[in-house]
């Protein structure tokens, strides 16, 4: 296996980073693409797939994906690739909008067996103000006031006029306050990016939930198919996760994609 | 306990009578008329079935009623035999039950009351009849109605069950695809008729028990032409076992087509031959395409039949071998011959284009469809060369054939779709396309041509393109706009992974770069105020550098008088800062003093007081010589007199006593 694995390294570096590499990942892009408009999405996925196999990790190729999942009915992974596209591109408006279809749908079909159905995730103004802004977006405002902050010290320190020493004062407030500002949103979306886990429930229908880290252990409450839940430990196969209601129960790792 | 046993009697008397029916009365055969339908449309197809079933021995004739009033479209006859094995009153016996069932296809022509007057069944030398059966043709359209394929021994609702009846895994010969069935097909797709058809046995080996025969029509073709290959089982013996086929009709030189269904029913119809009652059945009927030009032998195909029950009801087991026969196969005129003919399109076809849809946004597909329909080998029909224009990039066409049979004549529909995709906006002309063939009926060559479609590119592209038409197969239909799917993309960086910035090395390094920068800063000041001897632990050191920067603005108007009493100001100040000493006003032996108890020694403080004293003379005396000297040296001189008592520690407590003692 480490000889396979020694020997496909290279390969797979060359088919990536070498410009033949990359046509030939453009091509099998092309081909997906193609296999998608005939109507051939199971076909459409597995060639995304090979190209992700290859290491490129693009927000375009998981959005194809996920739209190619969406078509063949399998929601919780077209959500999953979804949120994934959203976490790095939050702005992205087509992801978004087939995110929501996909979770209408899903919500239109289970109500009819099943009253409240309610598949998208709740969130709070400040994870609303954060999930607009990518964290390379805060990083750099961040910086930028940062710097702009320590600039404005040092034109105050050498000012000599009152007027001049006045405005450099008040520069040096704004930026400070800018930077204190979007050093918390980075820090925030540093948590809520890194430290903290998501998942996405893959498995059709209403999933049960269970107590404990075992297929024979009591229902605890239930999830729905492309629902977005907090991923808080993991055990095995298993994984411990939260709802938005604040309630814990464990899921097998093939049920729930984790972001 | 009585009525026990009056129980049991009634019971043997019950079972007496049941089992044995026909001693209470003659046999007669049951004769059955039943159409389909009562009340029909004008030109509707409706089934009509006569069945006559008699014991023992099967009828002699049977006349069937006058159909004239309908057109009979297909007939056929089936003559299944029921043995059962009993034991009656006088020991145990076998039973045969003989049908004679007629299975009659017929069309409606004009409205009115048609009565199908009595069947007759003559049998055992007399004569029985059937009860006339009245049929109302309306004057309502027909009715969508197919012909089913006649009833075999192998449907579930066959009525009869006759063991050793042939069975269906005859081998098959070796074809491309199964056939689908034809929309239209009609009666000639019915193997029962190519046996009403067949006039002569030619292809044929006549014998008196069992031969075989193979048709081919029309014999003489040219290339690419349909030829259709029937291989027919005549068989004496009204019942057939098994029945194999293992040399095949040879057919080299030729692409084949399957004309029967992949698990086809062998069904046996009564002919005359020579005078002498078979039982024919059809075993092949292949469509041969010859590819080459010449007299093709088609070879004998062998077929081996076995006895159902041997020694009980006769019949045997046989090996039979059919004769070969040809076909003279002409090759394609030179003459006439159009430009990008392609030698497998030969019969009889259409062309159409389509595109949709005709409006798209840049970077989204459409399809265009080119469509040829009609008679001939459907599936080797090469695909027209297309030329898209430039700014179109068109994927490999997607070639689907839907293969039909109408009267016995392949054909059907070869769709070919091409995916194209516009990059630029505009309006894109698709086409025209030419497409000959060759026309056997006409003998001669034909070019068809679908007219040019245009296709309009809206300048839309990324996130905010629509899909124009909903995806083929998808699981989200959308119920209006705001539920289809935004469509996927068409361009990709498709690059490795990257790590997000604020995990980078280098964001690190951008925070802490300006903190770092004042501290190096810091540290080089530090080291420079070492380096010249101050004492780190001086909290006055603030007064040093202050007096620094004042000393190096004193004298810039360039008057003397200025620039030593700035210089004075710059002492007096730093004394006051550092040691805490008013020295403005002192007289030299107070100052003196007043530095000695700050704890700076006699050799500075002394140091000091020149250089005050030097200032008063220059400022006040003209001819003092330290106005000759120049403002820079006197800066320098003056600052090491400062650098000099900034080594010693004020004793602030001593210089504030200077007071009392003046």
């Amino acid at each position: 296996m480490k000889k396979i694995a020694s020997v496909l390294a290279p390969v797979a570096f060359f088919a990536v980073a070498s410009p033949a590499g990359a046509e030939t990942v453009h091509h099998l892009f092309e081909q997906g693409n193609e296999r998608y408009w005939k109507g051939d999405y199971r076909q459409a996925v597995d060639i995304y797939y090979e190209i992700m196999r290859l290491g490129i990790e693009d927000t375009d190729l998981w959005y194809n994906t996920a739209t190619a999942y969406a078509r063949m009915g399998e929601y919780g992974r077209a959500a999953f690739f979804y949120e994934k596209v959203l976490r790095v591109r939050p702005r992205d408006s087509a992801a978004q909008h087939n995110l929501d279809v996909v979770r209408s749908t899903v919500a239109r079909e289970l109500s009819k067996t099943r009253q409240n159905v309610d598949v998208n995730p709740a969130e709070t103004v400040w994870e609303g103000v954060l999930s607009w802004f990518t964290a390379n977006e805060l990083a750099v405002l961040f910086l930028m006031f940062y710097y702009a902050f320590f600039a404005a010290v040092a034109v105050r320190h050498f000012q000599r006029r009152p007027v001049g020493r006045v405005a450099s004062s008040l520069f040096v407030g704004i930026f400070l306050a800018l930077w204190l500002v979007s050093g918390a949103m980075l820090l925030g979306k540093y948590h809520a990016h890194f430290l903290s886990h998501f998942g996405v429930v893959l498995e059709k229908g209403i999933v049960m939930v269970r107590e404990g880290p075992d297929a024979q252990s009591p229902r605890v409450f239930d999830v729905l198919e492309a629902q977005r839940l907090r991923v808080v430990d993991t055990s095995g196969d298993w994984v411990l996760v939260r709802d938005d209601k604040g309630r814990e129960g464990w899921l097998s790792t093939d049920q729930i994609g984790r972001l | 306990m009585g009525s026990r046993r009056a129980y049991s009697a009634a019971a043997v008397i019950a079972t007496l009578l049941v089992a044995c029916p026909s001693a209470a009365e003659d046999p007669v055969p049951r004769i059955e008329v039943l159409p389909s339908a009562t009340v029909v449309g004008t030109g509707e197809v409706f089934n009509l079935i006569v069945r006559v079933v008699t014991e023992d021995t099967s009828v002699e004739s049977v006349t069937l009623p006058d159909l004239s009033a309908f057109e009979v479209l297909g007939q056929s006859v089936s003559n299944p035999v029921q043995v059962s094995f009993g034991f009656g009153s006088g020991g145990s016996g076998m039973q045969t039950t003989h049908t004679r069932e007629y299975d009659i296809w017929l069309k409606s022509k004009k409205p009115g009351k048609v009565t199908l007057s009595e069947v007759l069944v003559k049998w055992k030398g007399k004569t029985y009849k059937g009860r006339p059966v009245v049929v109302t043709v309306t004057s309502q359209p027909p009715k969508q109605t197919s012909i089913p394929t006649p009833k075999s021994p192998f449907d579930d609702d066959w009525p009869f069950k006759m063991p050793g009846f042939p069975q269906p895994g005859i081998p098959q010969p070796m074809v491309p695809e199964p056939v689908a069935p034809a929309p239209d097909a009609g009666a000639g797709d019915d193997p029962v008729e190519a046996i009403l058809e067949v006039t002569s046995l030619e292809g044929a080996q006549f014998d008196s028990k069992m031969f075989i025969q193979t048709l081919v029509e029309p014999p003489e073709v040219v290339i690419g032409q349909q030829v259709t290959l029937t291989l027919l089982l005549w068989s004496a013996d009204s019942m057939v076992g098994s029945i194999e086929i293992p040399t095949e009709p040879g057919t080299d030189g030729f692409w084949v087509k399957d004309l029967l269904p992949p698990a086809a029913k062998v069904n046996f119809t009564p002919r005359i031959a020579s005078g002498q009652t078979f039982q024919v059945a059809v075993l092949r009927k292949l469509a041969l395409f010859p590819t080459e030009a010449g007299t093709l032998t088609i070879s004998p195909a062998v077929v081996k039949t076995s006895a159902p029950f041997v020694g009980l009801l006769g019949g045997g087991s046989y090996t039979r071998t059919g004769v070969p026969v040809t076909v003279e196969v002409s090759g394609l005129p030179a003459q006439g011959k159009p430009e990008g003919f392609l030698g497998s399109s030969v019969g009889s076809y259409k062309l159409s284009a389509t595109l949709a849809p005709q409006a798209t946004d840049v970077d989204q597909p459409v399809t265009y469809t080119l469509t040829l329909q009609g008679t001939g080998n459907i599936e080797m029909l090469a695909a027209p060369k297309l030329e898209f224009p430039d700014g179109v990039k068109a994927y490999e066409p997607q070639v689907t054939d839907l293969v039909t049979l109408t009267g016995g004549m392949v054909g059907g529909t070869k769709k070919i779709e091409y995916l194209i995709m516009p990059s630029r906006p505009g309006k894109v002309s698709v086409g025209p396309v030419q497409w000959p063939f060759f026309d056997p009926a006409s003998s001669g060559y034909r070019v068809l041509r679908a007219p040019t479609v245009v296709l309009t590119v809206n300048a839309v592209g990324g996130n905010e393109a629509q899909e124009a038409t909903t995806q083929q197969g998808s699981a989200i239909q959308p119920q209006d706009a705001e539920d289809r799917l935004r469509p996927i993309r068409t361009v990709a960086a498709l690059q490795k992974s990257r790590a997000q910035m604020v995990r980078t090395p280098w964001f690190f390094a951008s925070v802490v770069f300006p903190p770092g920068l004042l501290a190096i800063l810091y540290l080089v000041v530090l080291g420079r105020t070492v380096a010249r001897g101050v004492s780190l632990r001086n909290p006055a050191g603030r007064a040093f550098r202050e007096s620094t920067a004042m000393l190096r603005r004193v004298g810039q108007s360039g008057d003397h008088g200025e620039f030593y009493a700035g210089i004075q100001r710059v002492i007096y100040t730093y004394l006051e800062r550092r040691f805490g000493i008013p020295a403005t006003g002192m007289t030299g032996p107070e100052l003196m003093r007043a530095l000695v108890d700050a704890g700076v020694t006699a050799e500075a403080a002394e140091a000091v007081v020149k250089e005050t004293e030097n200032c008063e003379f220059a400022r006040y005396g003209r001819s003092s010589s330290e106005r000759n000297l120049d403002m820079a040296v006197v800066r320098a001189r003056v600052l090491d007199t400062l650098a000099a008592l900034e080594r010693f520690e004020p004793r602030r407590g001593k210089a504030a006593g200077r007071g009392e003692a003046s």
